[in-house]
């Protein structure tokens, strides 16, 4: 008896031994290729990417305070604007190079300040609606940034 | 006789046809990455063989390397990047064609003894052709597409066939809705030109105006220094590139 019951646990384990090797986090992905469609993005959507990126997405880690990419004043539904995505990246990555970013810390220079380091093109205004693909950009230009793999 | 020849010819076109198709291997994972199969992303695992056409996608800080064929003919792919893979290969030539919908890659195409080597990276901008043994290209909506060369010579074109041979620090630039790419130096040039900005201050200039505590200046301070006039030799090194 006791035989068989080890020897259905060792079944059981070996059962899932795949899920445990292999734990990778397909629902990113999903939410990744569901971007490419998206003509407008939200504040939440930003957030979400940004959590993956510093990953930050336990509830636990959430409360510690680390988000310093999170902007006040939004809620998740709002529409992404080039500047509050450049004012999240700029408190994220810690941008210099921009004074009037350093004095003012607006969305305006934040802006200027992503241009700057490279990581976002002047060719629109703050104001500018994000689509889902200029969001995927915008973090893999914040990964070069960051000197990520 | 006739179900006989049948069976020969069905079974010769299917073996061609299979040594066709490189085998696409999963070399290295690291984050999330994931293939598709149907309507979903499936996890790579490492050993895993990719069918021909199989679409690649990183997450964040994610990577995955996959082997293209048996000519060790590799692609390493970044964070936040997606791919489709086509990969051919026969004893006397290897074909491998990778569409890069947005991301960055870095090929690395050995040459091995007389196999002709045709590799070519795509976005819907641009496409890179691999003349040498190393090259990074990247695509985004807003940036366009960029090739930069690692190692010897890579080929840029654009979609009106405007074409660039790249090597050292040569990079080429295709924004989207331009007619012709970026200057192919912009880079050096912008890494060897500092930029000024009102009265030839540079930032880091402007920001110690902006931020040091110079007593000197300041309103407390002594400034007796600064009524004081005089002449003073200063030499000039002057070189011209």
């Amino acid at each position: 008896m006791k035989k068989k019951s080890v020897m259905f646990l060792f079944i059981v384990l070996l059962s899932f031994f795949p899920v445990f090797t292999f734990s990778q986090d397909m629902t990113q992905l999903e939410f990744m290729s569901e971007l490419d469609d998206k003509t407008a993005v939200t504040y939440g959507d930003a957030v979400k990417l940004f959590r993956y990126q510093t990953g930050i997405v336990s509830a636990k880690k959430k409360s510690s305070g680390a988000e310093i990419f999170m902007l006040e004043g939004y809620s998740e539904s709002d529409t992404l604007t080039r500047g509050m995505a450049a004012l999240m990246t700029a408190q994220y990555l810690d941008l210099g190079g921009s004074i009037m970013y350093l004095v003012f810390g607006m969305e305006r220079y934040a802006y200027r300040a992503c241009i700057d380091n490279g990581i976002m093109i002047s060719d629109g205004s703050e104001n500018d609606i994000l689509n889902g693909p200029e969001l995927l950009e915008l973090f893999s230009k914040i990964d070069e940034y960051k000197g990520g793999e | 006789m006739k179900l006989l020849r049948l069976t020969i010819i069905s079974l010769s076109i299917f073996f061609l046809t299979a040594a066709l198709h490189a085998e696409i291997t999963v070399i290295k994972v690291t984050g999330s990455a994931a293939y598709r199969q149907g309507k979903k992303w499936l996890p790579l695992k490492v050993g895993q063989k990719l069918p021909e056409g199989v679409k690649v996608s990183t997450g964040a800080n994610s990577s995955a390397e996959l082997k293209l064929n048996s000519q060790n003919h590799s692609v390493s792919i970044k964070p936040f990047t997606m791919i489709q893979v086509y990969s051919k290969e026969s004893k006397t030539d290897t074909n491998t064609h990778i569409g890069l919908k947005r991301g960055a890659i870095h090929a690395k195409v050995p040459r091995k003894g007389n196999i002709k080597t045709i590799f070519k990276v795509s976005s819907p901008i641009a496409t890179s052709s691999v003349r040498g043994t190393e090259h990074k290209t990247s695509h985004g909506h807003s940036f366009g597409t960029g090739i930069n060369p690692q190692i010897n010579t890579t080929q840029g074109t654009n979609r009106h066939g405007k074409t660039f041979y790249l090597s050292g620090n040569l990079k080429f630039h295709q924004r989207p809705n331009h007619g012709v790419p970026l200057y192919i130096l912009l880079g050096s040039r912008n890494k060897s030109f500092a930029r000024v900005f009102g009265h030839g201050l540079t930032p880091d200039e402007i920001a110690s105006m902006l931020y040091s505590d110079d007593q000197t200046g300041s309103a407390g301070g002594d400034t007796s220094i600064l009524q004081q006039h005089g002449l003073a030799k200063v030499n000039i090194g002057i070189t011209f590139p």
